[in-house]
């Protein structure tokens, strides 16, 4: 009895683990979104959601002028870039539960600075 | 209050609830055609959004086909495509015109065939050079910029013929392309895994697709079947990337080689279409670039850094100080000699390759090599032979046969055109290179239409057309340099014309 109560206790522990850790979310967005899950899940909680989730809240051409470069690197923008100009989705870079490093990392050695692994 | 019976039920229901959540929904291979419930009905689906996926789309588009769907699989659009070097082989191009260079599709084939070792098709491609024009016009027409007055002459060509983009990439091509589809009515959508084809027979009638797929997580999304009326184009480029495929095709694909290409270069639909008969050949025929850095990942700059040591500077191996090779030759002879260079515990010796700093000081090309890295300024041979552990002495002989060579226009030691030569002093700029898997040679048999040929019966399949690198049998054992983006945007001219042919009443 006592030790089935603890391996129960035990189960149920670790499962809450796993939940907190899924759920996990950039400072900058507690603030705005909180445990709203549906702000941004458009495609179900269980699936990845589209980049309109994002758009809502950024818009592209506005990051773009943020993110210029001087006129020799102006092509290293990371969301005005050389191979997919203001088309590069932003869940390609970005991601929200987990660490993910730009894409141009894959090939280049560009410097990234502000961009939040 | 739960007795040891019940805790076993409930412990092995959530582990058969876990396992449940694991696996994708078994969904039969087998889905019969008239049985399929359709979610849509396209006139043509493409798949992939490289040079062959938006020339394609374009052109059948505007050949009056109404209903045009292009899927791609990844979040990004432009496949190897848009990582590309920019570089696009024209005969015939507007600079060679004006200065008064005589070329011809049929001299660039013959280009073709002397790589192609034996093993190329001329029909083939000359259907591809043919359109070369027709392909540059389209680039030109859609706002792709090229450089002003640039005509190369690179690889494996005898005549320069290659323009290039005006940032070297072929992003530009394709950024432009994809605005000018979407604007024309294509319908082109991104995260689209396509799992299997709809046959019915020798007919393809439709596709069973991942929507909202997330690469490479086969258990995204939700599956849906779309229906083609007038024909599915495989545009899906190579499989370079497949690294389990490549080495089960050729095993001698050296695995100390990184790979230029795309993360969805992986070929899963060739294998597909593989799987319901339709013929692959020269699937064994892998190139590598031999332009690769092992100094950056991926495709990177070597490619256009290294594009002014071939011509005007030199390589050597750092195992003994001297040049190995012709540094002009295509990327299959410089790869081999490369990849032959190797210390006793047969790990790489990377060969050094470099031009002079003096001749390029303000190219972007070297800028970035150097702040990246991924290049170095040597400010003398002494300096050179002791970053890279080779004897100084050797290292002057080679530097001072190889201005021989020059001053004399003729290399004896390997035959080497010497017209775009330098005379090589310090200061120098100075990579390792390595070569990249780049290339599939092999792919889909198509007929000269662009047809996907059926290995029963050797006939074209009905409804099923490839282009692009996802074709095999064209290129033989090598393809030439800037040929890759023509092939692509070529195939779309090709095909389109092909659909309508096979669509008239």
């Amino acid at each position: 009895m006592k030790t089935l109560k603890i391996m129960l206790a035990l189960g149920m522990l670790s499962l809450a683990s796993l939940s907190l850790q899924a759920v996990e979310i950039r400072d900058y967005h507690k603030d705005v979104i909180g445990k709203n899950c549906k702000s941004c899940h458009d495609n179900g909680i269980k699936q990845f959601p589209s980049d309109q989730a994002c758009l809502q809240c950024h818009d592209v051409d506005d990051l773009a002028e943020q993110t210029a470069r001087s006129e020799e690197d102006k092509w290293q923008n990371p969301h005005n870039n050389l191979h997919y100009g203001k088309e590069l989705p932003c869940q390609e870079c970005h991601s929200e539960h987990e660490t993910k490093k730009p894409l141009c990392s894959n090939c280049h050695t560009f410097k990234y600075d502000k961009h939040k692994e | 209050m739960r007795d040891r019976r019940s805790f076993l039920k409930f412990g092995a229901g959530v582990a058969i609830g876990s396992v449940a959540a694991t696996i994708p929904a078994m969904a039969s291979t087998n889905d019969c055609g008239p049985a399929i419930k359709w979610d849509e009905t396209h006139d043509i689906i493409i798949i992939g959004s490289g040079f062959g996926g938006l020339s394609s789309a374009i052109n059948i588009k505007r050949s009056g086909i109404k209903s045009v769907l292009v899927l791609e699989k990844m979040l990004q659009f432009g496949g190897n495509s848009a990582i590309n070097g920019g570089w696009f082989a024209v005969p015939g191009n507007p600079i060679q015109v004006s200065e008064g260079v005589k070329d011809s599709p049929a001299l660039l084939v013959q280009d073709q065939i002397a790589a192609g070792r034996g093993m190329a098709s001329e029909e083939h491609l000359t259907a591809i050079a043919n359109r070369a024009l027709d392909a540059f016009n389209l680039c030109v027409d859609s706002g792709v910029r090229f450089r002003e007055g640039f005509n190369m002459l690179v690889g494996g060509h005898s005549i320069a013929r290659a323009v290039r983009t005006v940032d070297g990439t072929g992003g530009e091509i394709t950024r432009n392309l994809y605005k000018v589809a979407k604007s024309e009515g294509v319908d082109l959508r991104n995260q689209q895994y396509v799992e299997d084809f709809i046959m019915e027979n020798n007919k393809v009638i439709g596709l069973k697709v991942r929507r909202n797929f997330r690469y490479p997580d086969l258990t995204t999304g939700e599956i849906v079947f779309i229906k083609a009326n007038k024909g599915v184009v495989v545009a899906t480029g190579g499989f370079a990337m497949n690294k389990q495929l490549c080495k089960l095709l050729d095993p001698s694909i050296d695995p100390t080689m990184d790979c230029t290409n795309a993360k969805g270069a992986t070929g899963e639909v060739t294998l597909t279409a593989m799987s319901h008969g339709a013929l692959a050949v020269h699937m064994n025929m892998i190139q590598t670039g031999h332009w690769g850095s092992p100094d950056e990942g991926g495709f990177g700059w070597s490619n256009a850094l290294l594009s002014i040591t071939w011509h005007e500077g030199m390589v050597v191996s750092v195992l003994n100080g001297k040049r190995f090779m012709n540094e002009r030759a295509d990327r299959k002879y410089c790869s081999d000699r490369i990849l032959a260079n190797r210390y006793e515990d047969n790990s790489p010796a990377y060969p050094i390759a470099f031009f002079n700093y003096n001749d390029h000081p303000d190219d972007d090309r070297v800028v970035r090599a150097l702040r990246d890295e991924m290049a170095w300024k040597m400010d003398s041979v002494e300096q050179m032979a002791t970053k890279f552990n080779i004897d100084p002495k050797t290292l002057q002989e080679s530097i001072d046969l190889h201005n021989k060579h020059v001053a004399e226009r003729k290399d004896p030691l390997f035959d080497r055109v010497m017209d775009t030569a330098k005379h090589l002093a310090p200061p120098f700029v100075v990579s390792r290179i390595w070569p990249k898997v780049h290339y599939c040679m092999g792919g889909l048999k198509t007929d000269l239409g662009c047809r996907v040929i059926g290995s029963k019966n050797l006939e074209p399949m009905k409804n099923l057309y490839a282009v692009g690198e996802a074709t095999g049998g064209v290129h033989g054992t090598t393809r030439l340099s800037s040929c890759a983006c023509l092939e692509g945007l070529a195939g779309g001219f090709i095909v389109a014309e092909t659909i309508n042919s096979d669509n008239k009443v």
